[in-house]
C-alpha cells in the first residue's frame, strides 16, 4: 500500500535534473525581472522608540539621526498606518523595513535620501492577479461579537480598500486570490488575513493594549525570540559588529566584542612544530569559564573537539566545522550562556552555545549586490623576542661538556651504529682535538669561535619564513519578491603562510532561498559548497624549529655566498663520508640540505563540504505551527603527501631498507645477500581521505497564542534524530613517480626484514617496512532527543519560561545509554518598566531576570566498555595475529556518565533615554558533578591517566556589558563598549582518593579539592645554596637544597603535604574583557579595542628558564638568556635566583624543581591594544552605481599597552610573540 | 484505534488525487478543530507516535561506535588478547633485579648519562629509594586488568564456545593474574613469613571495572589469591601449548613451585615442581652451545616452560652485547665457576672492549637472545624446576633426590666427560651445595632477590650485600625493611594506598 503511492509521487531521476534546469532557470528569470537597483544605508544606527506614531513624525526622528531625507507627497502619507517601533542601534534599512512593513507603502534609498513610493506591482504579478481574481465578503465584529461599524478593511499591496457597513460587513470584487488582508480598527488591534483562495471572512477584533513592535530577536537554534520575553541569557552579535576584523575565520572575530568569552590565545605562529597551532580557535576558546577539562589536542573524525562549545548554524548542530564559514554570510551570532538558553541543547550545551545564522534574501526586497574585499599581510615571526643564552656560552658549555665527559666517541663503523648517531657538531671537535688527536688546538678554536658568531635564528628568519598574506573577497547577490525570496553569495580567501611552500585557499558558494508555495507554509532551502586547499611541506621535510636537534643554534642554512648548505642529520658526519666511501654506488646519497629538501615533497590537503538543508513551516492557525527540518552534510577531506625519491626521508628509507654485507637475518641471524632493496627506488605518495556525513532531522510543533490581551503563551515540543557518521580510509604507495604515477605495493610488510647496518641506533638488526595502507577507520554515532520548551508572559510584565530534554544518544557505546540524561530548566522575567508604578522616564528599559537548569557534556571518545582492536601485524616476538585492549577511551567503567552543570542566572538589562548608558549585569553560579576528564586514576587499576568521572566543580562569575554614548555634536560622536567578566572555578570534590602531598599540586596533572581548577602551585622558594648555588625550598621552615646527585630532599619536598607549597590562584584570567571606543565623524570612523586579562598567574615560558640537564645533555639545547645570570660562586646567591650549572647529571629533578619553585611564578595581568581600525564611507557621489563605498583598514596585535610582570614577558605568548598584522578592505553594494 | 484508521483513509484519499496542500490543511483542521475528532485524539495520536519513535529509537542509537574496536564476542577475541606478548609476556618488575646482588656496576656506569637518580639511590639501597613513575606497577596492574576483563567474556561465553577452549583461556587468565601479582609481591609486601597476616599486601583486583578500588590488605591475602588462581588455572590449563608465550599446565605447577619457595612452603613447592617436571623436562646439553656468540640461547628454547621478560630501565642491566651492556657479573659468582663448567662460557664474557676494564664479566646467558630487544628474561624454566626440587628435597632430608637432581642437571651443564656426579654426607651438605649451584646456574634470571628475601630468615644462609660505589661503602643487612621497596610516588599521589614502612 505505502509502496504504492509513494511510487507515484516519486520522481524519475531524468524528470528531476529536468526540474533542476527548471529551477535554474526560474532563479535567473526572477532575478532578472527583480533587477531595480536599490541601495542601503550601511550600518546607520537608528535608535527610536515610538508608540502610535505618525509615520511623518518617525521620519523626521529618523532624518535626524541619520541625516536621511525623506521624500514623499502628503497623499501618499494620508493613508499610513501609525507606527509602533521600539528599537536600539539598528541598521537604517532594517528600522525602515519594519515601518514600511504594514504600510502599503515601499521605498528606496537614493544617496542620502528614502523615497516613499506606493507598492508597486510587477507585470508577472498583475499578469497573476488578473487570471486569479475573485469576489472576498466578510464581516467584522469587536471583542463581544458584535459588528463593528466603519473598520478600515484593505487588501495589502492593492487599490482594494473599504470601510465596513453598520452590519460590519465589506465586499471586494475582483480581488486577488492571494494577498493579505489588514483589517484595523481605532482602538483595536490591526488584524492581517492571509487570502490564499478564501472568499468569505469573519474577523474578531482583539482591542489594542500597549504594544511595541518586537525589539531584538535572539535565536535558541530551535526558536527564536524576542529578547523581551527571553528569560536566559543571550548575546547577540550583529554582522555590522563582525565587521570589527578582517580575519577569515568567524570565531576569531568574536574576540574582543563577545562578553565572556576567553580565547586563550595560544598566539603561536603557524610556523610552530607544535600541533596545537594548528587547531581550530575553537578547541580553545571557553564561554564562562571552563566546565570540563578535556583539552583534546585533535579532533576526532567528524571534526568536534571535546568539551568545546557547541556551534548552531542555521538551527543544525555542528553539521561542519565553524572554520569553514565565510564571515560575510553570517546575518548573527548568538551566544547561549545560561541553562534556560542553552538546555535546549542537553547534553552537548555545558560549554555554551554559538548559534549562527546566515544572511537570507528577505521578501519583497529588490536586488542588492554586495561586495567585500580586503588584503592582509601579517609580519615574520621575530625569533629574537625569544630571549636566549648567547650562542658563544651555548658553545662553550657544550665544549665543557664533552670535556668533562672525557669519554671519546665510539669510531665511525658503518656496520653497527652504536655511537654513530649524529651529535653536537662540538662534540665532533672536541672529540678530534681533545680525544683524537687528529684536529689541532688552533684549528679546534678557530673552528669553535667559527660557530660563536652564527645564529640560525638569521638564516631561518632569512630564507624560511616570509610575511603572511591573506586575500578576502566576497559577493553576494539577494533579494525577493513576495512568494519567494533567495541570496547567492560566493567567497574566496587565498593566504600564504609565513613560511616556504605553505598556503591556503577557500572557497565558499551559498545558495540561500525561501518560498511561499501555498498559504500559512513556508519553505527555506539551504545549499552551501565550500573547499579549502591548504598546502604545506611534507611533514618529514619540514624545518621543523630552530632548536630542533638537527639545527643547532650554531648550525647554518646557507654559506657566505647565500648558497644552500648541507647540515648532518640522522648519522655523523664521518659515518656517512666512510658509507659513502665503503659503497661507492651502491647506495643512495645520506646527505641532507635542508633548504632543497623543503621542495623536496609536499602535504596538501583538500576538505570539501556540502550541505543541504529544508525547514519547512506550516501554520495551522489559532497559534499552532508545525516545522519539518531535514540537514544532510557531506563532506570530503584529502590529504596527499608525497616525498620524492630525492627527499632525504626517502633516501634514508631506501638506505635502511637495502642489504649490505653487514646485514643479518634478523630471525635466524644468518648473513643475507647483499645490496637488495627492499623498498623500491622511486617516492612515497600517502593520501588519507575522510569522509563524513551528518543527518539531521527534526519535526517540531510550535504554538504561539496571545490572548485577552494579557497572556502570551510560546512552546515548543519536538524530536530530533541525528546520525553522524565518518570513514577514513589510509594508503600509502611506495616506488611512487609522480609522473607515471606508478608505484609498487608489492613488499613484505609481514616478516621483520634485515636491513642494512648489522645492528641500527636502537640494536635491532632488522625491522617491519612501515605499512602505509592503514585501511579503514570508522566512526557512527547516532542520538535521539526530545525537547519541549514554553514561555508564559503575563500582561508583558512577567515571564516564566521552561524546558525540557532528553538525550539518548550512542556516545558512549553499545548498551550503555538507553536510559538517556534528562536536561532541564526553569526562568523567570520581570519587566520593570511595565508595571503601573513605574514611572522613570529617563530609565525606559529595566528588565529583571533569573534562571535555574542543567546543561550536559559528553565526551564523543569515551565508551564505557572495553573494546579490542585487531593488531594490523602479527606480533613481533611470537609471530601470532594478536589483539590489544584500548586504552583511555575504552576501559571498563561501569560508572560512566555525562557531566552534568546546573547553572544559576540572574540577569538585570537597563537602558536610559536616548541610548546614552545601556547595557545589562549578569549573576551567575555553576555547578558541574561527574566532571568527565582525563584523570591521574589509581594505577592499581591497570591504568595511571584515564577518561572518566572525576569530581565536581564549582564556579561562579559576572558578566557586564555597557555601551554608552559619550558625546554626540554635530557629525561627531564618540561611543564606548564596556565588557567584563568575572569567572572563578573551583574544584569542590574529587571521586578518588587524592593524597594530600605537595606532588600532586604541582604539575597540574591532577585536582585538588578546595583549589581553582587551573590553578598555580609553586615550590616556596628558599634562595640558592651559599655554598653550592643549588635551589632550595622551605620545609617546615628550614632551607632544603635539591642537588644533582641525590633525590632525597626532592622526594621529601615532594611528599610533604600541599599546604607546604606556595598557592598563587587561578592560571586562567579570572576577570577579563575588552574596552572598545568608536569615534565617528560623519563617515569616518575610528575605533580601538583594549583587552584586559586580569587576576591570573603563569610560569615563566619554559624556554626562558635554565635547565642544565637539557644543556648538558648529549645532544644540548639552548637555554633562556638568565644562563648569564647563573650562580658561579659563593654571594651570588645575594643577587641571583639562577641556580648553578651541573654538568654530569641526568637527573631533571633539580631544573624541574627550579623551574616549579615561586620565582618562576609570575602575575599575568595584562592589557593589550589588540586592534584598531578605520573606516572611511565615502560619500555617495562617487557613482551613481555604486552605494555605500567603505574603505576600511586596521592594524592587529599591537602588543601590550601594560603588564604586572616587569620582565616584558607576554602571558599569552608559547614560544615566539605572535608578529602584527596590517589589512586593507573595501566594500560596496550595487 | 478507529480514530487513526479514519485519519489514514483520510490522507490516503488526499494523496491519492495528490493534493498535498489539502493533506496538509486536514491535517491540520484535524489536529486542531473540535468538530470532527474529540479534543483528547490529537494528544492521543502524538503521545502514541512518541511511544513507537521512542521503541525504535532505542535500537536507532544503539550501534557501535567503531568497526576497528570490537566488544570481546568469542573465544578467539579471547585468545587474541591473551596473546598481546607486548603487554602479558613483557615489561615484569625489574627493581627486584636491580636490588639484587647478581651484578655491580663500576664508577663510569654507575655514574653514566643512562642512569637517573631513581637507579642511583636503588643501587645504593637508600632509604628513601622510590620510583616516581608506577610504571612496574602500573604494568602489572594492567595485566591483571586484561585478565579480569577475559574472565569476565568467559562468563558470558559460557555455553556458546566450547568448554575445553573456555577451560584453557580461563586457566590462561588466572595464570597471567597470579604471575603479575606474585611478582609485583616480591618488590612491595615484606617477606612471606611467620606476620603474613598482618603485613599490607598488595589489593586484589578480581574484574575490570575501575571504580572497584581494594585496600592492600595482607601479605596472606596477597598469596592466598596467587595460589588459588594457579590451582585452579593449573586444572583449567591444557597440558602443552604451541608457544611458550602461552601458558600450560606444566607452567602453572612450576609458577606455584615458585610461589611455595617463595613463601618457604618446600614441600608443596616439591609437590609442584615434581608435577611440573612430569610435563616437561627437558634440558640443554651446554655442549650443544656456541661460547663465542653474544646470545647463544634461542628464544624459546626447550628448557622454557613460560616465556616472560623484565621492564628494561634505563639500561641498568642491559646485558649481552658490546657496548650496551651495563651490568657487569659479580666477581664472587665469576670466581665459583669450577673449571669444566660451561656455564662460565655460556652465561657470561669477559669484557674486551675499551669501555670495559678487563676482568670484568657480562651476562650472556639470556634466554630472550634478540640483539633488538635487550630485555631479561625471567619466565619459568625446567633448569629452575630442578634446583627447586633438589633443595625441596635436601630440606625435607632426601639426600639422594636431591644429589640425583643435581647431577642430572649439572651433566648437562659441564663439558661432555668432565663431570662426575657429586655425593655429598648429608642433606645439610646437600642443600649448602644445591643453593650455591642454583646461584650460579639462574644467575641474572630476575630470581635473586627473591633468593635473598626468603634465604635471609635462615641464619646460616642470611648475607649482608654490600655495594661501594666511588670509595663508599652501602651495605643492605638481612631483613631489613628495605627488602620492601618503597611503592612509587605515582600509586600513592593517586589512591589511598599506605606507604611501606621505614
Amino acid at each position: 500500500m505505502y509502496q504504492k503511492n509513494t511510487s507515484k509521487i516519486a520522481m524519475p531521476r531524468r524528470h528531476l535534473t529536468k526540474l533542476l534546469l527548471i529551477m535554474r532557470l526560474t532563479i535567473v528569470i526572477l532575478i532578472a525581472t527583480l533587477m531595480q537597483v536599490s541601495a542601503t544605508g550601511f550600518a546607520q544606527k537608528i535608535t527610536i522608540a515610538e508608540k502610535n506614531a505618525t509615520i511623518k513624525s518617525v521620519f523626521q526622528k529618523i532624518r535626524k539621526q541619520s541625516g536621511y531625507n525623506f521624500l514623499y507627497t502628503e497623499d501618499q502619507l494620508q493613508h499610513a498606518a501609525p507606527v509602533n517601533i521600539s528599537v536600539q542601534g539598528m541598521e537604517l534599512k532594517e528600522v525602515l523595513d519594519r515601518i514600511f512593513d504594514q504600510q502599503q507603502l515601499t521605498y528606496a534609498i537614493d544617496e542620502k535620501t528614502v523615497v516613499v513610493k506606493d507598492k508597486e506591482k510587477t507585470l508577472l504579478d498583475r499578469l497573476k492577479d488578473y487570471v486569479n481574481s475573485q469576489d472576498i465578503s466578510g464581516q467584522v465584529l469587536n471583542e463581544t461579537g458584535n459588528p463593528l461599524l466603519g473598520a478600515n478593511v484593505r487588501i495589502l499591496g492593492t487599490s482594494h480598500r473599504a470601510l465596513t457597513d453598520v452590519e460590519g460587513k465589506f465586499r471586494f470584487i475582483n480581488a486577488p486570490d492571494k494577498g493579505r488582508l489588514v483589517i484595523s480598527y481605532v482602538g483595536y488591534r490591526t488584524d492581517t488575513l492571509e487570502i490564499s483562495g478564501r472568499t468569505s471572512f469573519t474577523v474578531k477584533m482583539d482591542p489594542q493594549a500597549n504594544e511595541i513592535a518586537m525589539v531584538n530577536i535572539v535565536s535558541t537554534g530551535y526558536q527564536d525570540l524576542p529578547r523581551e520575553r527571553a528569560t536566559g541569557s543571550f548575546e547577540t552579535i550583529t554582522k555590522e559588529q563582525l565587521l570589527h576584523s578582517t580575519d577569515p575565520n568567524l570565531i576569531r572575530r568574536l574576540e574582543g566584542i563577545t562578553n565572556s568569552m576567553d580565547f586563550r590565545n595560544d598566539l603561536r605562529p603557524a610556523n610552530s612544530a607544535n600541533i596545537y597551532a594548528n587547531r581550530s580557535p575553537l578547541a580553545t576558546l571557553t564561554i564562562r569559564g571552563r566546565n570540563t577539562l578535556n583539552d583534546a589536542v585533535s579532533s576526532d573524525l567528524n571534526g568536534n573537539y571535546s568539551g568545546q562549545a557547541l556551534v548552531v548554524i542555521d538551527g543544525i548542530a555542528s553539521p561542519y566545522s565553524i572554520d569553514k564559514i565565510n564571515p560575510n554570510d553570517v546575518e548573527s551570532i548568538t551566544v547561549l550562556k545560561d541553562a534556560a538558553s542553552a538546555s535546549i541543547w542537553g547534553s552537548r550545551a555545558a560549554n555554551g552555545v554559538i548559534v549562527v545564522k546566515t544572511k537570507r534574501g528577505a521578501y519583497n526586497r529588490p536586488l542588492r549586490i554586495s561586495l567585500n574585499t580586503n588584503v592582509n599581510m601579517t609580519e615574520k615571526v621575530d625569533l629574537f623576542s625569544n630571549k636566549r643564552m648567547s650562542v658563544a656560552d651555548f658553545v662553550d658549555a657544550q665544549v665543557l661538556k664533552f670535556m668533562k665527559d672525557s669519554i671519546a666517541l665510539p669510531d665511525i663503523n658503518i656496520s653497527s651504529l652504536y655511537g654513530q648517531q649524529y651529535l653536537s657538531p662540538v662534540a665532533e671537535i672536541v672529540n678530534a682535538w681533545k680525544f683524537k688527536n687528529t684536529l689541532s688546538e688552533a684549528d679546534a678554536l678557530s673552528q669553535l669561535n667559527a660557530f660563536k658568531q652564527n645564529d640560525i635564528r638569521r638564516d631561518y628568519t632569512k630564507y624560511f619564513l616570509r610575511n603572511a598574506v591573506t586575500q578576502s573577497h566576497s559577493l553576494s547577490f539577494d533579494g525577493g519578491s513576495e512568494f519567494f525570496n533567495y541570496r547567492l553569495s560566493a567567497g574566496y580567501d587565498k593566504s600564504i603562510n609565513n613560511t616556504q611552500n605553505s598556503g591556503m585557499n577557500r572557497q565558499v558558494f551559498t545558495i540561500n532561498t525561501s518560498i511561499r508555495p501555498v498559504k500559512n507554509l513556508d519553505i527555506q532551502t539551504g545549499f552551501s559548497y565550500n573547499v579549502q586547499h591548504n598546502s604545506d611541506q611534507a611533514l618529514n621535510n619540514r624545518i621543523s624549529g630552530v632548536t630542533d636537534a638537527t639545527l643547532y643554534p650554531y648550525s647554518r642554512l646557507v654559506d657566505d655566498s647565500g648558497n644552500p648548505l648541507e647540515i648532518p642529520k640522522t648519522y655523523r658526519p664521518g659515518f656517512v663520508t666512510e658509507f659513502e666511501e665503503t659503497y661507492p654506488d651502491q647506495f643512495l646519497s645520506w646527505r641532507y640540505n635542508p633548504l632543497q629538501d623543503i621542495n623536496e615533497g609536499y602535504t596538501k590537503r583538500k576538505t570539501q563540504n556540502i550541505n543541504l538543508s529544508l525547514n519547512a513551516n506550516y501554520k495551522l492557525g489559532h497559534g499552532l505551527s508545525l516545522q519539518g527540518i531535514y540537514n544532510y552534510n557531506t563532506g570530503r577531506s584529502e590529504e596527499n603527501t608525497l616525498y620524492r625519491q630525492n627527499s632525504y626521508y626517502m633516501r634514508n628509507l631506501i638506505n635502511y631498507f637495502t642489504t649490505s654485507p653487514a646485514s643479518v637475518n634478523p630471525m635466524t641471524g644468518d648473513p643475507v645477500r647483499a645490496f637488495v632493496k627492499q623498498v623500491p627506488l622511486g617516492g612515497q605518495y600517502n593520501t588519507d581521505v575522510i569522509t563524513s556525513r551528518n543527518q539531521t532531522f527534526r519535526g517540531q510543533v510550535n504554538y504561539d497564542k496571545n490572548w485577552n490581551e494579557k497572556h502570551q503563551l510560546s512552546a515548543i515540543a519536538g524530536l530530533d534524530l541525528t546520525d553522524v557518521s565518518s570513514l577514513q580510509n589510509r594508503n600509502g604507495y611506495y616506488g611512487y613517480d609522480e609522473n607515471s604515477l606508478r608505484s609498487n605495493n608489492t613488499l613484505d610488510y609481514t616478516h621483520l626484514l634485515p636491513i642494512v647496518f648489522g645492528e641500527d641506533l636502537l640494536g635491532y638488526n632488522g625491522t617491519y617496512i612501515p605499512n602505509l595502507t592503514l585501511g579503514y577507520l570508522d566512526n557512527h554515532v547516532r542520538t535521539f532527543s526530545w525537547y519541549t520548551n514554553a514561555a508564559y508572559t503575563y500582561d508583558r510584565r512577567y515571564t516564566l519560561s521552561a524546558s525540557l530534554r532528553k538525550d539518548i544518544s550512542s556516545e558512549f557505546g553499545q548498551q550503555t545509554n538507553t536510559g538517556g540524561t534528562p536536561y532541564y530548566s526553569v526562568g523567570a522575567s520581570w519587566n520593570v518598566v511595565n508595571e503601573a508604578f513605574y514611572n522613570l522616564d529617563f530609565l525606559p528599559v529595566l528588565n529583571l531576570r533569573t534562571t535555574y537548569g542543567y546543561n550536559g557534556n559528553v565526551n564523543p571518545s569515551v565508551l564505557s566498555r572495553a573494546q579490542i582492536v585487531y593488531s594490523i601485524e602479527n606480533d613481533p616476538l611470537t609471530g601470532l595475529p594478536y589483539a590489544t585492549t584500548q586504552n583511555v577511551a575504552a576501559v571498563t567503567n561501569s560508572k560512566l556518565r555525562a557531566e552534568k552543570t546546573g547553572v544559576l542566572n540572574i540577569g538585570l538589562d537597563f537602558g536610559f533615554k536616548g541610548s546614552r548608558v545601556a547595557g545589562s549585569i549578569q549573576y551567575f553560579t555553576k555547578t558541574t558533578t561527574d566532571l568527565l576528564t582525563n584523570g591521574p586514576l589509581d594505577p592499581s587499576s591497570g591504568y595511571t591517566n584515564l577518561v572518566y568521572n572525576t569530581g565536581d566543580l564549582k564556579g561562579r562569575g559576572i558578566d557586564v556589558s555597557i555601551n554608552t554614548l559619550n558625546v554626540q555634536a554635530g557629525k561627531f560622536k564618540w561611543n564606548s563598549n564596556f565588557l567584563f567578566s568575572y569567572n572563578k572555578v573551583k574544584v569542590t570534590k574529587l571521586y578518588t582518593e587524592q593524597p594530600d602531598n605537595a606532588g600532586s599540586g604541582i604539575t597540574g596533572f591532577s585536582y585538588n579539592v578546595g583549589y581553582d581548577l587551573s590553578r598555580v602551585f609553586a615550590y616556596d622558594w628558599a634562595g640558592l645554596d651559599p655554598e653550592t648555588g643549588d635551589p632550595r625550598s622551605y620545609l617546615n621552615g628550614q632551607a632544603l637544597a635539591v642537588s644533582g646527585t641525590s633525590n632525597e630532599n626532592y622526594n621529601a619536598i615532594q611528599s610533604a603535604p600541599i599546604s607546604s607549597l606556595k598557592y598563587y590562584g587561578s592560571a586562567v584570567p579570572v576577570t577579563y574583557g575588552a574596552f572598545r571606543n568608536t569615534f565617528t565623524y560623519g563617515g569616518l570612523s575610528l575605533s580601538a579595542n583594549i583587552q584586559y586579562k586580569l587576576g591570573y598567574f603563569f610560569r615563566r615560558p619554559v624556554q626562558d628558564v635554565v635547565s642544565y640537564s637539557q644543556l648538558f645533555s648529549i645532544t644540548g639545547s639552548i637555554q633562556g638568556e638568565e644562563f648569564a645570570q647563573r650562580w658561579q660562586k659563593p654571594g651570588d646567591e645575594q643577587h641571583t635566583n639562577v641556580p648553578s650549572a651541573v654538568y654530569s647529571s641526568m637527573s631533571t629533578n633539580r631544573d624541574n624543581f627550579y623551574y616549579y619553585s615561586s620565582v618562576n611564578v609570575l602575575k599575568a595581568d595584562h592589557i593589550r591594544l589588540q586592534e584598531i581600525n578605520l573606516s572611511y564611507v565615502l560619500p555617495s557621489t562617487l557613482s551613481r552605481y555604486i552605494k555605500n563605498p567603505r574603505i576600511y583598514a586596521n592594524v592587529n596585535n599591537l602588543g601590550i599597552i601594560w603588564s604586572a610582570n616587569k620582565l616584558g614577558i607576554d602571558p599569552e605568548v608559547f614560544d615566539y610573540a605572535a608578529p602584527r598584522s596590517y589589512s586593507l578592505g573595501f566594500s560596496a553594494n550595487f | 484505534m478507529d480514530f487513526l484508521l479514519t485519519f489514514n483513509e483520510m490522507m490516503m484519499k488526499d494523496l491519492s488525487v495528490y493534493n498535498p496542500q489539502r493533506a496538509i490543511k486536514k491535517l491540520g483542521q484535524a489536529l486542531v478543530s473540535n468538530t470532527k475528532f474529540n479534543v483528547m485524539k490529537p494528544y492521543f495520536v502524538i503521545i502514541l507516535l512518541f511511544c513507537t519513535i521512542f521503541t525504535s529509537c532505542q535500537k536507532f542509537v544503539d550501534i557501535k561506535k567503531t568497526s576497528a574496536q570490537s566488544n570481546i564476542e568469542s573465544a578467539n577475541d579471547c585468545q587474541l588478547l591473551l596473546d598481546n606478548a607486548e603487554v602479558l609476556n613483557k615489561d615484569y618488575p625489574v627493581d627486584g633485579e636491580i636490588s639484587a646482588d647478581d651484578y655491580y656496576l663500576d664508577d663510569a656506569r654507575y655514574n653514566s648519562d643512562r642512569l637517573d637518580i631513581d637507579d642511583r639511590s636503588l643501587y645504593t639501597w637508600s632509604a628513601t629509594a622510590i620510583r616516581q613513575p608506577a610504571k612496574q606497577w602500573v604494568g602489572c596492574y594492567n595485566k591483571i586488568y586484561n585478565a579480569n576483563l577475559i574472565l569476565e567474556a568467559i562468563v558470558r561465553l559460557e555455553g556458546k564456545e566450547p568448554a575445553n577452549v573456555l577451560n584453557n583461556l580461563k586457566g590462561s587468565a588466572l595464570f597471567f593474574r597470579a604471575y603479575a601479582l606474585w611478582n609485583l609481591a616480591q618488590l612491595y609486601t615484606a617477606p612471606y613469613g611467620q606476620d603474613a597476616v598482618s603485613q599490607p599486601g598488595l589489593p586484589i583486583r578480581l574484574v575490570s571495572d575501575i571504580n572497584e578500588t581494594p585496600g592492600r590488605g595482607t601479605v596472606k591475602d596477597t598469596y592466598d589469591r596467587i595460589l588459588q588462581d594457579l590451582t585452579e588455572g593449573a586444572a583449567l590449563l591444557n597440558a602443552a601449548s604451541s608457544i611458550a608465550t602461552r601458558p600450560n599446565k606444566a607452567a602453572a605447577f612450576a609458577m606455584l613451585s615458585r610461589v611455595y619457595l617463595s613463601m618457604g612452603d618446600y614441600p608443596n613447592a616439591l609437590l609442584n615442581a615434581t608435577s611440573a617436571l612430569q610435563l616437561k623436562s627437558d634440558l640443554i646439553d651446554f655442549n650443544t652451545l656456541n661460547p663465542e656468540t653474544p646470545t647463544p640461547f634461542a628464544r624459546f628454547n626447550q628448557e622454557v616452560i613460560f616465556h616472560s621478560t623484565l621492564l628494561r630501565q634505563n639500561y641498568v642491566l642491559e646485558p649481552g652485547y658490546g657496548y650496551e651492556n651495563q651490568a657487569l657479573v659479580n666477581k664472587e659468582i665469576v670466581n665459583a665457576y669450577a673449571e669444566g663448567d660451561l656455564r662460565k662460557t655460556i652465561l657470561i664474557k669477559e669484557n674486551t672492549d675499551v669501555e670495559n676494564p678487563t676482568g670484568t664479566y657480562r651476562f650472556t646467558g639470556n634466554y630472550e637472545p634478540a640483539a633488538g630487544s635487550p630485555v631479561m628474561f625471567n619466565g619459568l624454566t625446567t633448569d629452575e624446576l630442578y634446583y627447586t626440587r633438589a633443595e625441596c628435597y635436601a630440606r625435607a632430608g632426601n639426600t639422594a633426590g636431591a644429589m640425583t637432581d643435581l647431577n642430572t642437571l649439572l651433566r648437562k651443564r659441564w663439558l661432555t666427560g668432565a663431570y662426575t656426579d657429586k655425593a655429598v654426607v648429608n642433606a645439610t651438605a646437600a642443600l649448602d651445595l644445591v643453593l650455591v649451584e642454583r646461584r650460579k646456574g639462574l644467575l641474572m634470571r630476575g630470581l635473586r632477590w627473591m633468593d635473598l628475601r626468603r634465604l635471609n630468615r635462615e641464619q646460616r644462609f642470611a648475607k649482608v650485600l654490600s655495594r661501594t660505589v666511588a670509595g663508599k661503602s652501602y651495605t643492605l643487612a638481612p631483613n631489613e625493611l628495605r627488602y620492601t621497596l618503597l611503592i612509587p610516588q605515582e600509586v600513592l599521589n593517586n589512591s589511598a594506598i599506605a606507604q611501606n614502612r621505614r
